[in-house]
């Protein structure tokens, strides 16, 4: 199987050129959110396999890294989804959370809180701006909001999450 | 001073992409050089790592990466365990394979686990049979359809082999387990199988004894008990 698609998607270099200059920042956000390098690295891949077959939504990006952030909080938020869902199944995934520090500990915490108190855009909204820190305006670029709909939505968002008394600290 | 720059930003300018806004701020702001510096010593860390290139690989040629360390290390303590018994569907039809049935299994030592005590220790296994991608579910005895295998949307590659460990490891807790493994030649996006097994559950006279739904490819079931 070859990922690299035909005549309008990426060469191997140039998809090997793209890897090399997104791929560290693509992990340390996976990684931040996952806790775990092993499935940061999952989320990696992901994320680069999606920006291969959907190269084109890729190339018409004005601006590439809200592309990558887009896909990236996606990925990652699907896969603690699903880890969260196969606990209780029968069988419990073992943890391998490195031991990195108090603020992973709370985002690991926000996390879970959103997982199971806000909508699926709620969660990706809170995730690009708690925890990585964007402008609402960037929010909005990521996720191809208008700059109305992101100032309502974020409203919304804080209210819901204080209600949850899942806002981070300073955010309260 | 205007504000500092986001993280996005700062992402920006370690990946090497313009920005012009972002440098007459930095020309002059301490604390958004040393983020920048940060980032880029970060980026070069992570570039050296051992997953980076194998990600890569596994991006560009198609061959799966090997799973992190902590996965690897939590095998080898893995106990010593019972037999599996393992039943195998092999449908006609489009999704049809070329070597055999392929299977899918508990394992523990290299052995197929087949009866286990909640707290032991299991990893997943698969044998594709030829095919290159796997889906890997779990329905327990309430009913609840977990996706086990792979974390993401889609049916992710598998190495060639018999018994492949997937490098997922889990912790037996108690009831039972019915796996169904879905294999094909290419990938395929995981939720229309959940659903498709929701269904199937339903229409089971329990749900452990739930069929695997056609059409997703060749399929592979099988049970662990878990005794008190």
């Amino acid at each position: 199987m070859v990922h690299v698609a035909g005549d309008a998607g990426f060469s191997r270099a140039e998809l090997d050129q793209l890897y090399r200059r997104h791929a560290p920042s693509v992990f340390r956000r996976a990684r931040r959110l996952l806790g775990r390098d092993a499935d940061a690295w999952d989320a990696v891949q992901e994320v680069f396999q999606k920006m291969v077959t959907a190269h084109q939504s890729f190339r018409g990006e004005a601006r590439p890294m809200t592309w990558l952030y887009r896909i990236t909080t996606n990925i990652s938020l699907n896969m603690l989804r699903s880890r969260s869902l196969r606990e209780p199944a029968g069988l419990t995934v073992i943890d391998g959370h490195a031991d990195d520090g108090q603020e992973a500990l709370e985002t690991r915490n926000l996390l879970q809180a959103w997982l199971k108190g806000l909508t699926e855009r709620e969660q990706e909204i809170a995730t690009l701006l708690f925890i990585d820190g964007l402008t609402q305006e960037e929010v909005a670029d990521v996720l191809e909001l208008s700059r109305k709909t992101i100032n309502r939505e974020v409203a919304e968002l804080r209210a819901k999450a204080a209600a949850l008394g899942a806002l981070p600290e300073g955010d309260s | 001073m205007s504000p500092h720059l986001s993280a996005l930003v700062i992402d920006e300018l370690a990946a090497g992409l313009p920005s012009a806004d972002a440098a007459a701020h930095l020309a002059t702001c301490t604390e958004c050089q040393q983020r920048l510096a940060a980032v880029k010593q970060a980026s070069a860390t992570i570039s050296a790592m051992p997953a980076f290139q194998q990600r890569l690989d596994a991006v560009t040629l198609g061959e799966p990466a090997r799973r992190g360390p902590w996965l690897r290390l939590v095998s080898i303590a893995l106990p010593v365990a019972a037999a599996l018994a393992l039943v195998v569907f092999w449908p006609r039809g489009d999704d049809v394979l070329l070597k055999g049935a392929p299977t899918v299994e508990l394992i523990a030592n290299e052995k197929p686990v087949m009866v286990a005590k909640p707290g032991d220790r299991v990893t997943l296994a698969v044998g594709g049979a030829g095919a290159t991608h796997a889906i890997v579910f779990g329905v327990d005895a309430s009913g609840t359809v977990t996706k086990l295998w792979p974390a993401g949307g889609e049916a992710a590659p598998i190495a060639p082999g018999a018994r492949v460990s997937l490098d997922v490891s889990f912790e037996v807790t108690p009831g039972d387990l019915v796996l169904l493994g879905f294999f094909t030649k290419t990938t395929q996006p995981t939720e229309p199988i959940r659903e498709a097994i929701e269904r199937s559950v339903a229409g089971a006279r329990a749900p452990l004894e739930v069929l695997a739904p056609s059409g997703f490819g060749a399929v592979a079931r099988s049970r662990l008990k878990v005794t008190p």
